[in-house]
């Protein structure tokens, strides 16, 4: 099936990544020892004079709630704004909305952080300094390092779409997902699923299974996967334990969707009229640009690293201390994207429709999500203290949290949506991020705390598994959307994926995951 | 498209039969092949026509009326159909329940494109309408918006929109063949044919 593979397009450049990669890969990913350490210097030393500890005071994880957990619950209406117009923009004024997007996430920004600024000026300075360094900046060089190595893999050539060949594609999509995030194997594979099925009639169905499993279920196992599950790793849950955890809830959730897709599938090529011959192309797949692997080797890799040792924290203006693996990881990232950039042609970019705007995208709207997230969270983290108190009393139980992280995340984005909830169950049950590898059970066992497992495990599935209940759960379901409408697929409108695709099928599937994991 | 044929311009007839779809299809099958005579027939089931008025639809689906069969026929069949009424009812049990000409006929259909090929497909079937069939109330907007170019994913617009909705009128037979043309574009969203009747 594998055609052209151009391995080693520019052999130095190459085997200069393959050495980074070697390099940061050197050290065993030794996360149980390293996480000992920094959790037993976070726990059981939290003295203030390390400047990681004097930051973790500051955020309230080691003494208490900080003073931003007392704001009033109004001040997260700019986040809740924020949410709004992203899930109600694009469909109620999407021309506008493509326009002038930055300026309403500067707007709704800007409503926070002002106020926030003149009410208490250090506090204020201190606390947007720290999202930005240690969420905002880390989250969109994954995401732009991502972006950019898989925008460099095209695959090329073409199938013959049959309900077996569908089902390859899909699973493939499925698993990629989780290598190179669900933007990243959306975009690469996406027109290789148009161009198998161009000569077919129905083709709405393959679009609606491949946005269910490749934009969204498929990125459940790593935190490369979706922005959730990165966002869960930048706050403390280890790399591989999303793959462990949520590997049983991932199979069965697409293995029966995979099931339906199929069933459906053949029904409706049953039905098609002028099949092609059996071989209609000789050349089968050909992937280009397959040396993006190394960059996407060492991506994960960089990843991995950061999450498994201790080094030095760096302070940024005596305020927040970046741990020096941070910017290890970030500056690895941005350097296997700039490799990829230079070693990839720019020709397979462009046959992947390849552009900088989603990334813009991305960065504009997710800097002024993580600005108005700092109340939100903050409050969540006070747990019973804080302004949402109700929300923390309510939700409890993986059922709850499966269900409200799921629901709030079809409509909203699942990111932040995740993050929200994340810190809704550390409020609820009175811990720190120090605490969750030890609670997550990496440490001793007398640490491990199965309520927080089975909370966090309820959420990390609910926001990255309903993200495909609607358009707007998660970023790659327009760009499919849009890219399939540009090929001729009528795709239903907003409420007509959700009446006849993803309620009737992705709920009772939920339902049975809810019953089987949660209940 | 087929140009017309003699046959083409004969009148055509409704006639609503009192029973199963399938039946009735394969009653006037064997009777027309008995007569021996080429017979043109349509089936609301199978072709898209629409019921004659929307009390009878209601009232079918709320139960108050029983399901009937919808034939459209050519003028032979027709006359065929109003010699054999008797008969027919005594031997098969179908009941005709009504029996009437069709003046004219009419479907409204609308679509709408992200790319300019699908736009252009679709105008040329639409210049390529029979000569009896008429457009009529025919929009047609194209916008563009060169910013939209390219993929996104927090503000998914395209570059090239394009959408267009009209009515075609015309004899029914030829309508039929517009709308079968029709269900090969999937972005052409076609009403049912609805019948203008004696």
């Amino acid at each position: 099936m594998l055609g052209t593979l151009r391995l080693w397009p520019r052999c130095p450049v190459a085997l200069l990544s393959l050495l980074i990669f070697g390099l940061l890969l050197s050290s065993p990913p030794v996360v149980g020892s390293a996480l000992a350490q920094h959790h037993q210097e976070a726990v059981a030393d939290a003295t203030p004079e390390t400047t990681g500890h004097q930051h973790e005071a500051v955020h309230g994880d080691a003494h208490g709630p900080s003073p931003v957990g007392l704001l009033p619950l109004w001040t997260t209406i700019p986040f809740l704004g924020i949410l709004l117009s992203i899930a109600l923009g694009p469909l109620v004024a999407p021309h506008f909305w493509h326009q002038h997007f930055p300026k309403i996430s500067a707007f709704w920004a800007l409503a926070f952080a002002l106020p926030f600024l003149i009410w208490n000026p250090d506090l204020a300075f201190q606390e947007i300094l720290h999202i930005y360094l240690m969420d905002y900046f880390p989250f969109i060089i994954l995401l732009w390092g991502l972006f950019t190595i898989s925008g460099g893999i095209y695959v090329g050539g073409s199938l013959r779409g049959s309900p077996r060949v569908n089902l390859i594609l899909l699973l493939i999509g499925t698993f990629l997902a989780s290598l190179i995030g669900t933007t990243g194997a959306a975009m690469v594979l996406i027109r290789p699923l148009l161009r198998a099925n161009e000569w077919r009639r129905n083709k709405v169905h393959l679009i609606v299974f491949f946005i269910f499993l490749v934009a969204n279920i498929g990125g459940s196992l790593t935190p490369l996967g979706d922005p959730p599950l990165f966002l869960g790793f930048l706050h403390g849950v280890p790399f591989f334990w999303v793959t462990t955890s949520l590997l049983r809830e991932m199979l069965l959730a697409s293995g029966l969707i995979l099931i339906v897709f199929f069933i459906f599938d053949t029904v409706l090529y049953r039905r098609e009229q002028n099949k092609p011959a059996a071989e209609p192309n000789e050349g089968g797949i050909k992937i280009e640009g397959l040396h993006n692997i190394l960059f996407l080797m060492g991506v994960m890799g960089a990843v991995i690293r950061s999450g498994s040792v201790k080094m030095p924290e760096v302070p940024v203006y005596g305020h927040v201390a970046v741990p020096l693996q941070n910017w290890v990881k970030d500056l690895g990232i941005l350097l296997m994207g700039f490799l990829s950039l230079r070693t990839t042609a720019r020709t397979l970019r462009k046959k992947n429709g390849f552009s900088w705007f989603p990334i813009q995208e991305v960065a504009y709207l997710f800097a002024g999500i993580f600005m108005t997230i700092i109340p939100a969270l903050a409050i969540l983290k006070a747990g019973s203290a804080g302004g949402l108190a109700g929300l923390t009393n309510a939700v409890h139980g993986p059922v709850r949290y499966f269900w409200a992280t799921g629901v709030l995340s079809s409509f909203l984005d699942n990111a932040p949506t995740y993050l929200t909830f994340f810190n809704a169950a550390l409020g609820d049950l009175g811990r720190t991020e120090a605490e969750i590898p030890g609670m997550l059970g990496y440490l001793a066992d007398n640490l491990r705390q199965e309520i927080f497992i089975q909370d966090l495990t309820a959420i990390s599935a609910g926001a990255v598994f309903m993200g495909a209940m609607t358009y707007i759960g998660n970023a790659p379901n327009f760009m499919v959307k849009s890219i399939a409408e540009e090929a001729g697929i009528p795709m239903p409108s907003f409420f007509g994926f959700m009446i006849k695709w993803s309620v009737p099928i992705l709920i009772p599937i939920f339902v049975i995951v809810t019953f089987v994991f949660f209940v | 498209m087929a140009q017309p044929n003699k046959s083409a311009r004969s009148p055509f007839y409704e006639v609503v039969f009192q029973g199963k779809p399938k039946v009735v299809r394969a009653f006037l099958s064997g009777l027309t092949l008995g007569a021996g005579h080429p017979a043109r027939i349509f089936y609301n089931f199978l072709d898209g026509v629409g019921h004659e008025g929307k009390a009878e639809k209601l009232a079918e689906m709320v139960g108050i009326r029983n399901t009937d069969c919808h034939t459209i026929v050519d003028a032979k069949t027709s006359a065929l159909l109003k010699k054999l009424a008797k008969h027919i009812r005594r031997e098969t049990g179908l009941e005709m329940t009504a029996h009437r000409k069709i003046r004219s006929a009419s479907m409204a259909f609308c679509f709408q494109v992200f790319a300019s090929k699908y736009d252009e497909e679709i105008m040329a079937l639409l210049k390529k309408l029979p000569k009896e069939l008429k457009l009529r109330g025919f929009k047609h907007e194209v916008q563009f918006d060169p910013s939209a170019k390219g993929i996104e994913t927090y503000s998914a617009v395209h570059d090239f929109e394009a959408n267009g909705k009209g009515t075609i009128m015309g004899p029914v037979d030829r309508l039929i063949a517009v709308k079968q043309a029709f269900a090969q574009y999937p972005l052409i969203k076609a009403d049912d044919i609805e019948l203008r009747l004696s």
